[in-house]
């Protein structure tokens, strides 16, 4: 590798460790009985190596979003911990977070409403630059924020220039820029390309996985899509109602995956290649994605599981287990592939 | 990573290298393309002319003309326009042009000291209860609610009644009043802003709630903030004309049109141009900015400015 | 003759800034239960393709020529009256949002029969057991009850069955489906593409797909159309366009996909951006961004079709030197976005 060696890379660089969302619906004004609790994360366990890029893959609901920004800290998780280079955030004080906030940065979907519409790109990326330089100014300002246009591939003359003034891939470009301004240790892309024409994607995926390399960067990269996750990142994560159902190595994930849920995610994206599409076994889930608020007990993936009903899917509480080494799953006896 | 990958990635960074000397394209904001939009709008930049003229009819005008606008003249009386006098004189004989040039300082003066009052107060409590959301926000909204629901006249009048007369406290009236709506509409457009990624991303900058508020939200929202604003100005003229109906306005001999048009209806049928005058200048200013207003809303619409 | 056959169709936006060619002699066919997509990214023109069929461009947008035939009749050219016949009842159309598409105010039953009312004869009760049925072969559980409900009472997935089910019921000939699953969670993308499919198979549609997405034209379209700048690049069977493409853009296109690379490697990029349909384009659309290397100028000439071997259409290309594949000139680099 051309930038760190890899025994100085931590394998914790973050950590979380039982980390919970909850969020308390309240109570009903007369009756006083619950409205319920929606989970929209519920004990999830990860670690993240320096350097590398997560994938993280599910539906809508599945929690992803919720998530990330639980990550960053805007909400404060409702139980675990979470450690970012072995220092725990969660139980920093609100004012401490706001200084550790600029560690992470976020990557956005909307390529149109990530960038204030009433700032230029070179105030938008200079105010970025001073959250960790606070007294950088003039020339040297200047200087860094050419810097950063020419490292994601635009042109330092649209310094000026208004996000309306640019292109979705370019507003994404500046949208990188200014996530990397604060020089962060962690980056989330939710969702970064899923807004793009196909012929733009792959110029921002390859700019990502460059910026990878060149920064040493830490990634998570949320998508719907398995085929950007397959290729751009080391390792993806399966999310399903808040929580973890597969996690492994990218190929594996995608060329053997153990999780039913995987399987059918894997197979209900459409492939490019007509003999590939008309021959191949599909897994079709039925229902929609479940809501966090009302999940199903026990396994929570069968009301929409194509395995025969057996009324114990309902009891058994699966838990994230390394099935294989490095392949974790949630090891519900009727979600995962066991036989060949 | 393959080889032909890093080979490319490695090739990169030579080339790579940031320009010694760039030239600087001008970018073109929102509000340039607005105003470019509103230029095109003939009726708006009409009634934007035709407003800057009766405020410079009004400022400039009684320096110019060789009457005072107090100077009685009680043997003339009411007469109608001549050459001596253009628009006539008054009951008191005193010159109804420069009666109405002041007349018009009072009333545009309360209009806009009004609405900046009104937008001062609507724009920070409508930013913060949007931006603080949730029980506060219900709490500050409620509150508007309220003081909505409360009549307006009795309020002026309890003000008035407890406070003296004067101009500074009729401003602060109707602004009280004004406000209300103000605080409506930037609370909504905030929410509206509130989700929208760039505040995230400036939240996950670590930006402080002030300079969110201030940087980020208030210029985003302050498209409708203008447009509101130019349509509170008539309104405010005419809540203060009524007042001035009531005998609760300016007092003599200070005049606002409102006083003017009151004096003029009075003797409308034996002395029309003591009405005609104040009500011609009064409605032409109500129209030029109801037609601004309307432009203006058209000129800083989002949606157009997207693409 | 076939079912629907498009023939030179043109439609363009007069805006202030100049007039976009959105549509720009576009032709195309489709036989009696056949599926054909419109492949095409932002500003191809491939929704406002489908808005002409029906005549739904409204100013500033004009229809300026070409024949839309459907069983000989030009749609184009027929009146309104007429036009609200085929809409709906020979001709219907589903839309991408499914949250935008249903009327908020009004109860599902209300809008499924009131399309029934409009193209049948059926009185109000026969129309409701219709729509009930209708509704319960596109899979909506307990559709007795659910049919009262309201639109927000409906999930992403269940709205746009609900869509198909309103724009089957008349039983149409043809299907237009603009970007259907591109709303939607990719399990339920899954369930509804299969659901047309059926749907299509029971009732012998002909489907009009319009997507961006290559994957789901692969696995779904019969024949399918290539749209750039407004214009059909290429047409051919879904074969043809996957295993035999001719336009560097359907080239280009397919190997920029993350599906079919290695994994590791840069993925191919097409450098630039789609144009700007404002300004007017000479030659060929693509030229600009074309990864072969150039030969000629582009001149003004528009572009032709050519016919190469049974169904499959390619624009001519005289610009570039097409000796190697294009594997060969695509570059892996993170391009410069230049304006």
């Amino acid at each position: 590798m051309t930038t760190k060696a890899e025994t100085s890379r931590r394998d914790d660089f973050l950590v979380l460790d039982n980390v919970s969302q909850h969020f308390d619906r309240g109570k009903r004004f007369l009756t006083g009985e619950s409205k319920g609790v929606v989970k929209a994360v519920d004990n999830v366990s990860l670690t993240v190596r320096e350097g590398e890029i997560l994938g993280l893959v599910g539906e809508s609901g599945c929690g992803k979003t919720t998530l990330s920004r639980t990550i960053m800290q805007i909400i404060r998780p409702t139980s675990g911990r979470i450690f970012l280079e072995g220092k725990e955030l969660s139980s920093l004080p609100d004012h401490e977070i706001r200084r550790e906030r600029i560690n992470f940065q976020m990557i956005f979907q909307d390529p149109y409403a990530s960038l204030n519409p009433r700032m230029t790109v070179y105030d938008a990326l200079a105010e970025a630059i001073r959250t960790r330089h606070p007294d950088v100014r003039g020339q040297k300002l200047r200087q860094r924020v050419v810097e950063l246009l020419v490292r994601v591939g635009l042109s330092p003359s649209q310094m000026k220039k208004y996000p309306h003034e640019f292109s979705g891939g370019q507003r994404q470009r500046v949208a990188i820029a200014r996530a990397l301004a604060p020089e962060p240790k962690l980056i989330i892309a939710d969702e970064p390309v899923s807004a793009l024409d196909v012929s733009i994607q792959s110029q921002i995926l390859n700019l990502l996985k460059k910026l990878r390399a060149d920064m040493g960067l830490t990634m998570i990269f949320i998508s719907h899509d398995l085929s950007v996750v397959r290729y751009i990142a080391d390792r993806i994560a399966v999310m399903y109602l808040g929580r973890i159902v597969e996690l492994g190595d990218a190929e594996t994930i995608v060329d053997d995956p153990l999780h039913i849920y995987t399987r059918a995610l894997m197979s209900a994206i459409p492939q490019p290649d007509p003999r590939l599409e008309r021959s191949r076994q599909r897994v079709v889930l039925e229902g929609d994605p479940p809501s966090p608020l009302n999940p199903p007990s026990g396994c929570s993936f069968w009301p929409r599981s194509p395995v025969p009903h057996d009324e114990r899917m309902k009891t058994v509480e699966p838990e994230l287990a390394e099935i294989k080494p490095g392949h974790f799953a949630a090891n519900c006896p009727f979600c995962l592939e066991t036989a060949a | 990573m393959t080889r032909s990958a890093e080979a490319v990635l490695g090739a990169e960074e030579d080339v790579r290298r940031p320009p010694d000397t760039v030239e600087i394209e001008q970018g073109a904001s929102l509000w340039r393309d607005a105003w470019y939009r509103l230029r095109r709008n003939r009726l708006a930049l009409i009634s934007l002319f035709i407003f800057t003229a009766i405020v410079l009819f009004c400022v400039v005008g009684p320096f110019l003309s060789p009457w005072d606008s107090e100077e009685q003249d009680l043997l003339r009386g009411a007469s109608g326009p001549s050459s001596v006098h253009w628009f006539g004189t008054d009951t008191l004989g005193r010159d109804l042009m420069v009666r109405t040039m002041e007349g018009g300082r009072i009333s545009l003066l309360v209009g806009l000291v009004a609405t900046l009052v009104a937008l001062l107060i609507g724009v920070i409590y409508g930013a913060t209860a949007g931006y603080i959301g949730g029980r506060a926000d219900a709490v500050m909204m409620r509150f508007v609610d309220i003081l909505y629901a409360l009549p307006f006249t009795i309020f002026v009048i309890l003000l008035m009644v407890a406070f003296g007369r004067s101009l500074w406290l009729m401003f602060v009236a109707i602004g009280c009043v004004e406000w209300l709506s103000m605080a409506r509409i930037v609370r909504s457009g905030v929410i509206a802003l509130r989700k929208q990624e760039f505040i995230e991303a400036a939240v996950s900058l670590g930006y402080s709630h002030k300079r969110i508020i201030l940087k980020h939200l208030i210029p985003n929202v302050l498209g409708p903030v203008i447009v509101i604003a130019t349509l509170t100005v008539p309104a405010v003229m005419l809540l203060e004309a009524f007042l001035s109906f009531l005998g609760l306005g300016v007092q003599p001999p200070n005049a606002s049109w409102g006083v003017l048009i009151n004096e003029g209806q009075q003797n409308m049928e034996i002395f029309p141009w003591l009405l005609i005058f104040p009500a011609f200048f009064f409605a032409l200013t109500l129209f030029s900015l109801n037609f601004l207003g309307d432009g203006l809303r058209d000129a800083l619409d989002p949606k157009s400015a997207k693409d | 003759m076939a079912l629907l056959e498009v023939h030179g169709l043109s439609t363009f936006f007069h805006l202030r800034s100049g007039v976009v060619r959105a549509v720009d002699d576009v032709s195309f066919e489709i036989e009696r239960g056949q599926t054909v997509g419109i492949v095409g990214e932002s500003g191809s023109g491939k929704s406002v393709t489908c808005y002409s069929l029906l005549r739904l461009i409204h100013e500033p947008g004009r229809i300026e020529g070409g024949q839309v035939l459907f069983n000989g009749e030009d749609l184009l050219k027929v009146s309104e009256a007429r036009m609200r016949e085929i809409r709906g009842g020979k001709i219907s159309m589903i839309f991408q949002d499914p949250m935008t598409s249903l009327n908020p105010f009004l109860r599902i039953s209300t809008q499924m029969v009131e399309a029934l009312a409009l193209h049948s004869d059926l009185n109000e009760k026969a129309a409701l057991r219709k729509a009930i049925s209708a509704l319960e072969e596109v899979g909506i559980a307990d559709a007795e009850k659910r049919i009262h409900g309201y639109p927000h009472e409906f999930s992403g997935g269940m709205r746009q069955r609900v869509m198909i089910a309103s724009a089957l019921i008349t039983e149409p000939d043809v299907l237009i489906a603009d970007e259907p699953t591109t709303a939607l969670d990719v399990t339920i993308q899954a369930q509804i593409l299969d659901l047309i499919k059926d749907r299509q198979e029971r009732l012998g549609t002909a489907v009009i797909l319009v997507t961006h997405d290559l994957g789901v034209v692969a696995g779904n379209c019969d024949r399918v159309n290539v749209m750039y700048a407004g214009r059909v690049v290429e047409s051919g069977t879904t074969e043809q366009i996957f295993y035999d493409p001719k336009h560097a853009y359907t080239q280009a296109l397919q190997k920029a996909i993350p599906s079919l690379q290695m994994k590791g490697d840069l993925l191919y990029t097409v450098p630039g951006m789609p144009p700007d349909l404002g300004k007017p384009i000479t030659g060929c659309a693509f030229y600009p961004r074309c990864p072969y290397p150039k030969i000629a100028e582009p001149d003004g000439a528009p572009p032709e079709l050519i016919v190469l071997s049974e169904g499959h259409c390619v624009q001519d290309c005289h610009y570039c030197d097409r000796s190697k594949p294009i594997e060969a000139v695509l570059t892996k680099d993170v391009p410069e976005a230049r304006e």
